[in-house]
């Protein structure tokens, strides 16, 4: 979720009435899913929870929504006057399978100053960073539009014949070379990956406006406080994404007194003129509301909910007909204007009222009786311990003496120490007795937990397990105090061991041997092999056992 | 004063009856035949009792150093140097025979050409010859010499004038004595001691430990038993425990039955298709990126084909919901990848796809689950979530905020609280309760109903309220921890010295 810096002078100015520091982040923020991170004089950190509402991520559209709240304008949609276009952009038909799309604006006369800059070039961030999916699907451009010559042109280039100087660099470098050598070109090169052109704006004087989705020229793309007139545009791959991203630019840059003229945008005979604002519609039943509300509403009461929220409404005996600003793009359902709905209601306000169902609880059968034979163990005065159920293939295979197997890995693992799921738990617990050499002796430590295991037959492509495992490390622990442990606490819960032989070369030969109820394998008890202990740096005997909880207790 | 002979054990029993005047620690030890460190305990106990007065004086011994050691057995370099000189040599020669490297040859010259053991003759090389004065010497070891014979440690204190010089010339050289301070330690009886001594003898015999024997032969009778120091304190003993973090988030399971909740569970690795795609989670979602989520290799198997159609319509059109859906084409490829499981919401369309589903029911699952991190003290790559639903006819989002204040007071036991409007994928209303904990307010819970999109994809009919708690922060404030790695502490000594925490 996003987290953006505004000033409070700033956000007062936009609201046109002063509000206490106090009331804006306890009460007003929430208003747009906004939580106060850091309040450091004027400026404010806030965290934005939705995701999905570009148009809260900045000081105007905060403002803009407040104003509505607390009734500092009429509310209902806010209307921005478009005027007709004057300018062009010319749209390369090669740009089909690189970045086919673009949508533009003009707007002139506004009024940045220095928070109005910080503004839009955060909002600019944000809005490609979060809803532009780290550039894939938005990237924008703002310019100084009397550095242009019109008409613009938006093409594919191939990478060795265009240079330009980029942002904030002094010397010109080809397409190929801002892609290889320049930090944006680094960082968001992989999006043009695989093309043989690249595409560009570029003006009727040759100069390049920018190379999205990497950079803008120095020439054209630097905005400054005082910059009056702006050509703002949006590229990428689909014009649901573009258009409500171009609207929630050029509505903020109008609540700074800028006015929107349209462009003119053109690939081959077609013509398309955006921004488009012209509301977007939804239909709303009133029972719907007070059903998810859980309370009796008035027709009149959810008006004014509406209308605080930006919504323009016709209301008939039962439904809403609610239009709402192009800047919004998060309605898909009639739910989500219902909880606009609530939230301009205030859920602070509305008294909760616990849900009434008479039911039955329980905890899993697998997780009691894994309470109940840790019960046993700690009985036996040992230590439970909790690990993590990621690992690696050094300390399952090779610290533990056995062959390199099969077990289930982590194909993106940030660290090696973290890249495969445990397939037993005594490495687990090998490496806590190292970590614990200095600690006083007998160590009797034991964890219950899940083990990951391959599996080809399950959906997932492996199967969970709940095992136990215990360690007994002591200058005189050995086979029979392990199996004492193991075969007390099974009896104590109803069942009856044999062991059989086993052949494993994690413990000393000859000391080994496989746990069975009922004729079925369930587990393993022995001496660790000296070689073992020593890959570890353990330093006194170790004795164990491992059962798997859920053969025993559950039967599979 | 028979009372404090009646607490007496044997060790303080033997020392005092034998403590008739002022004693070292080694004397006493050969007095009584206890062991050093029964004499130092046993002293220290009587002290406390007031029976004896232990003194502590610095004392200055002597001991021989690397240099001391060799040559209290092959003599000093001077020595060696004036017995080998039976005619004119140079000085190469002397040291040969006399096994002496260059360092001990120039101290030798420089001592024995003061003493007028030798004379000098400077030719290519160096030319020694003995004196008749040093003739002397071979015969009469000097004070050094003499002196490095003895026994060491020596005490300072006793030495003689004669040794004292030798000690203050060696002092002077590389590594042959050492001067060491030790503690002097002497216990004396006090007066209160010298008074129990006289009954020490004549006392009734005092039982240390009943015995087996005692009881079968009634021979406890009559007699009395040493009284213990009851205050004292013991040394520490280590129990069998829970861990501190595996307990917590049982009881958690157990809070949650009471509260009417069914367990449910799902598998470790997931697809993701239950993971996000079945929570109508958009497949270009950024939670779905390398980043957010960890992949697991290998590719999994879909679910009911007709489960996996509906789930396609919702997100593709939003199917007879009325909603858009997110438009696009859904990728069954996409929802067939496998990843650890990175929210424990990925059991609920596991339940709430069953056939076997009740309605109206309550849920609940606290499970591990995984996501990309580096782990400091608040991230870790593998974390608890304690999540669940209750599904029912006429539930609101007035009842969710009941739930959520319900919870709230139950794990927390917080009064003071407030909702925040949150988003969350697949939650409309979405809503998140913080409560005004130890460490000041806290998020406690995201939760919301759960969208029609992603109810129509699972076949349900009837409103879902879902929540989800962050129960690692909230077992870090309940078990006073601050470092999240803390939660699966690998340490037996802090492990040991846990407390019991109630939820």
């Amino acid at each position: 979720m996003p987290t953006i810096t505004v000033s409070h002078t700033d956000l007062n100015k936009l609201m046109g009435k002063p509000m206490p520091l106090k009331k804006l982040t306890d009460e007003a923020i929430l208003y747009v899913k906004g939580e106060l991170e850091k309040a450091d004089g004027d400026e404010l950190k806030i965290e934005i929870a939705e995701t999905n509402r570009p148009e809260f991520w900045s000081a105007e559209g905060i403002a803009r929504e407040l104003r509505a709240q607390y009734g500092l304008d009429k509310g209902g949609i806010p209307k921005y006057k478009v005027l007709p276009p004057r300018i062009d952009v010319i749209v390369d038909p090669g740009l089909k399978n690189i970045r086919p799309h673009t949508v533009c604006a003009v707007v002139r006369g506004v009024k940045l100053g220095e928070h109005g800059l910080l503004q839009l070039i955060q909002l600019q961030e944000k809005l490609c960073d979060t809803f532009g999916r780290k550039r894939k699907e938005v990237a924008i451009g703002v310019y100084d539009m009397h550095k242009i010559k019109t008409p613009i042109h938006y093409k594919a280039v191939h990478p060795d014949k265009l240079s330009f100087v980029p942002l904030e660099f002094t010397s010109e470098m080809t397409l190929r070379q801002v892609l290889a050598e320049h930090p944006k070109g680094k960082e968001y090169g992989h999006l043009l990956e695989g093309h043989t052109k690249y595409p560009v704006f570029i003006d009727s004087a040759s100069n390049v406006l920018s190379m999205p989705p990497i950079i803008n020229s120095n020439h054209t793309g630097k905005v400054l406080p005082e910059t009056k007139d702006l050509f703002v545009e949006c590229s990428g791959h689909s014009l649901e994404v573009l258009n409500p991203a171009l609207n929630v630019i050029v509505t903020a840059l109008a609540e700074r007194g800028g006015i929107i003229e349209a462009v003119r945008i053109r690939l081959g005979t077609k013509k398309t003129v955006t921004p488009n604002l012209k509301p977007k519609k939804i239909l709303i039943k009133h029972e719907d509301i007070e059903a998810m509300a859980g309370m009796t509403l008035t027709q009149n009461q959810v008006l004014q909910l509406l209308k605080r929220s930006r919504y323009d409404t016709k209301a008939t005996k039962s439904n809403y007909a609610c239009e709402y600003p192009a800047y919004r793009q998060d309605i898909m359902h009639p739910v989500d204007v219902i909880e606009d709905v609530l939230i301009s209601m205030g859920y602070n306000t509305i008294v909760p009222e616990a849900p009434v169902i008479a039911s039955q609880g329980e905890v899993m059968k697998k997780h009691k009786v894994s309470r109940a034979f840790a019960e046993q163990l700690i009985g036996q005065g040992a230590q439970e311990i909790l690990s993590y159920t990621l690992t690696n293939r050094t300390s399952i295979f090779k610290k533990m003496n056995k062959p390199e197997g099969d077990c289930v890995s982590i194909e993106n693992a940030t660290s090696q120490n973290w890249s495969v799921f445990r397939t037993s738990i005594l490495p687990c617990l090998m490496e806590f007795l190292a970590a614990n050499t200095k600690s006083e002796y007998p160590q009797h430590v034991f964890e219950i937990g899940t083990v990951v295991l391959p599996d080809k037959t399950k959906e997932t492509r492996s199967s969970n397990d709940i095992h136990a495992a215990m360690c007994l490390a002591s200058p005189n622990s050995d086979f029979t105090k392990a199996r004492q442990s193991i075969e007390t606490a099974l009896n104590t819960l109803g069942f009856e061991i044999e062991t059989a032989e086993l052949k494993d070369n994690t413990f000393i030969s000859g000391r080994s041997a496989s746990i069975l109820i009922n004729k079925k394998i369930v587990g393993c008890v022995g001496e660790i092999h000296p070689k073992v202990l020593n890959e570890w740096n353990i330093q006194v005997p170790v004795c164990v056992w491992e059962i798997n909880i859920e053969e025993v207790f559950i039967q599979k | 004063m028979a009372d404090v002979l009646k607490t007496l054990n044997p060790v303080e029993r033997k020392l005092l009856s034998v403590l008739r005047g002022e004693f070292t620690v080694p004397t006493l030890v050969k007095m009584t035949g206890l062991q050093e460190v029964e004499v130092v305990r046993g002293a220290q106990w009587l002290s406390n009792k007031g029976l004896a007065d232990i003194k502590e004086s610095p004392e200055e011994t002597v001991v021989l150093g690397k240099n001391g050691i060799e040559y209290s057995k092959k003599g000093l370099p001077e020595q060696r140097f004036l017995e080998v000189l039976t005619r004119e040599m140079t000085i190469e020669e002397i040291g040969k025979k006399a096994e002496l490297n260059n360092a001990e040859l120039s101290v030798s010259l420089g001592i024995l050409r003061r003493k007028n053991t030798i004379t000098i003759r400077k030719d290519k090389a160096l030319h020694v010859k003995r004196t008749p004065q040093g003739d002397k010497f071979i015969n009469s070891k000097s004070l050094e010499g003499k002196f490095i014979q003895k026994q060491f440690p020596l005490q300072i204190a006793i030495l003689s004038d004669e040794d004292k010089y030798a000690l203050s010339e060696l002092k002077k050289r590389q590594d042959i004595v050492k001067v060491e301070t030790t503690k002097n330690r002497t216990i004396a009886p006090t007066a209160e001691g010298k008074k129990i001594q006289e009954s020490l003898s004549t006392a009734t015999e005092v039982i240390e430990r009943l015995t087996p024997d005692m009881l079968r032969a009634g021979s406890w009778k009559n007699k009395e038993f040493r009284t213990y120091d009851v205050k004292i304190n013991v040394p520490k003993v280590f129990a069998g425990k829970t861990q501190p973090y595996a307990d917590f988030i049982h009881q958690a399971r157990e809070k949650l039955a009471l509260m009417g909740f069914i367990e449910m569970d799902g598998p470790t690795v997931e697809l993701e298709f239950f993971n996000f795609d079945a929570l109508y989670q958009p497949q270009n979602h950024p939670a779905r990126t390398a980043m957010a989520s960890y992949s697991v290799k290998g590719t999994g198997k879909l679910p009911d084909p007709a489960l996996v159609q509906r789930v396609k319509t919702a997100h593709e059109t939003g199917g007879k919901t009325g909603s858009t859906g997110w438009g696009g084409t859904w990728s069954p490829e996409v929802a067939a990848r496998l990843i650890a499981r990175a929210q424990d919401t990925a059991i609920s369309p596991r339940y709430l796809s069953r056939k076997d589903m009740k309605v109206p029911g309550k849920y609940f699952s606290l499970v591990r689950c995984y996501r990309p991190d580096v782990i400091d003290a608040t991230h870790g790559v593998e974390f608890n979530q304690l999540g669940g639903f209750i599904v029912g006819k006429g539930l609101s989002f007035r009842n969710l905020l009941g739930l959520l204040k319900e919870f709230a007071a139950e794990m927390t036991g917080a009064t003071e609280f407030k909702f925040f409007p949150d988003y969350f994928p697949f939650t409309e209303p979405s809503v998140q309760i913080s409560a005004k904990t130890d460490w000041g307010w806290m998020e406690l819970c995201g939760a919301g109903v759960f969208r029609p999109e992603m109810l129509s994809g699972l076949g349900i009919k009837e409103p879902v309220i879902a929540w989800g708690f962050g129960i690692d922060r909230l077992a870090m404030l309940k078990l006073g921890v601050t470092d999240i790695r803390k939660l699966f502490d690998q340490d037996l000594t802090s492990l040991r010295n846990s407390k019991k925490v109630m939820l």
